[in-house]
């Protein structure tokens, strides 16, 4: 996570990429769930996204890992030993565990882990979130889209 | 406004600019403090309030500080600011309109706006928001969550400590 620091317009139009994306996905998920829970963690990978597009914990494939790997561990510890403080320890643990050894640790999804093991109802909700998540990865490809034609701009004007 | 803002690059002082991946078990030590506080924090909100859900956002701070102690979105200054704002930000408007799609929107624009305008952008805050909008119970809430980010902001020290020792004991060893 090192990149610069832009013009605030720049700021501003590349943050409402992931405003908008989280927006639609709340309002998705307003139509078809109650579980507006689930999915904040989103919100966070979002910008996450926007504030390094390029870093290594943002790539497509980290962050849908991640994620599912971190629903499926909060579901199954739910599952198994129903909602409260040791299914959401256990979950985190495993999520970070499994992210470490297998190099693709993303931040917000130890939210995830938490989220669903504290209140997860059914698994229609992690074909839902699954849904949310590919919604999300999206993002990463438009903000490096948006840096690099920022880049472009800044470079003309030098 | 400068182009060299803080939240975007690591702090003064820093050793490199990319915290490279560290030996697998280095990996897990440095991991262990963030479980651990989350764990702390988690156990806290269990014995003082029922809201589990308010303090989930805490643990993507904890592991984004895992991930880069040394980065200027990890810094205590801008944990605090963003995490307070978003909370405060997620509960008054919980309080004005209510739980819902709307309150959630305009909680994460407002927080978003604020952190960007602020130079204080750390991306776990925004989830913050979103959960103090769709429920935030009462007040009391804001005051334990003020808690728990300090026990957390406390977490930003010891890992840039463990980072040190660790690249300590490693040149070291070689």
């Amino acid at each position: 996570m090192n990149r610069k620091r832009l013009k605030l317009q720049q700021e501003l139009t590349l943050a409402l990429l992931p405003t908008l994306t989280v927006i639609s996905i709340l309002g998705l998920i307003e139509q078809v769930s109650n579980q507006r829970f689930l999915f904040s963690s989103l919100a966070s990978s979002a910008l996450l996204i926007y504030l390094d597009p390029q870093h290594n914990t943002n790539t497509a494939r980290t962050l849908i890992i991640a994620h599912l790997l971190a629903a499926s561990a909060g579901l199954g510890m739910d599952v198994l030993l129903g909602p409260g403080y040791f299914a959401g320890g256990g979950a985190m643990i495993i999520t970070i565990i499994v992210m470490v050894l297998f190099d693709r640790v993303h931040p917000p999804a130890a939210s995830t882990s938490l989220i669903f093991a504290f209140r997860t109802d059914d698994v229609s909700n992690l074909f839902l979130f699954f849904l949310a998540v590919s919604m999300t990865s999206v993002l990463v490809l438009l903000e490096q889209a948006v840096m690099w034609q920022f880049g472009r701009v800044t470079r003309e004007e030098e | 406004m400068q182009s060299n803002r803080e939240s975007l690059k690591p702090v003064q002082g820093a050793r490199r600019p990319k915290r490279r991946r560290l030996s697998l078990r280095d990996e897990f030590l440095l991991a262990l403090l963030p479980t651990l506080t989350v764990l702390l924090v988690l156990g806290l909100v269990e014995v003082l309030s029922r809201q589990r859900l308010l303090f989930a956002s805490l643990a993507a701070s904890a592991f984004l500080i895992y991930l880069d102690p040394e980065h200027g979105t990890n810094t205590i200054r801008t944990l605090v600011i963003a995490q307070m704002l978003a909370a405060v930000i997620g509960l008054t408007i919980y309080l004005l309109l209510g739980p819902g799609y709307i309150a959630g929107g305009s909680a994460m624009v407002i927080t978003i706006t604020l952190m960007i305008l602020l130079d204080a952008v750390h991306p776990p805050a925004v989830a913050t928001s979103l959960i103090f909008a769709f429920r935030a119970g009462d007040e009391s809430n804001l005051i334990l969550f003020g808690l728990a980010v300090i026990v957390t902001a406390a977490l930003v020290g010891l890992e840039q400590m463990a980072l040190w020792m660790l690249a300590r004991t490693n040149q070291d060893g070689s």
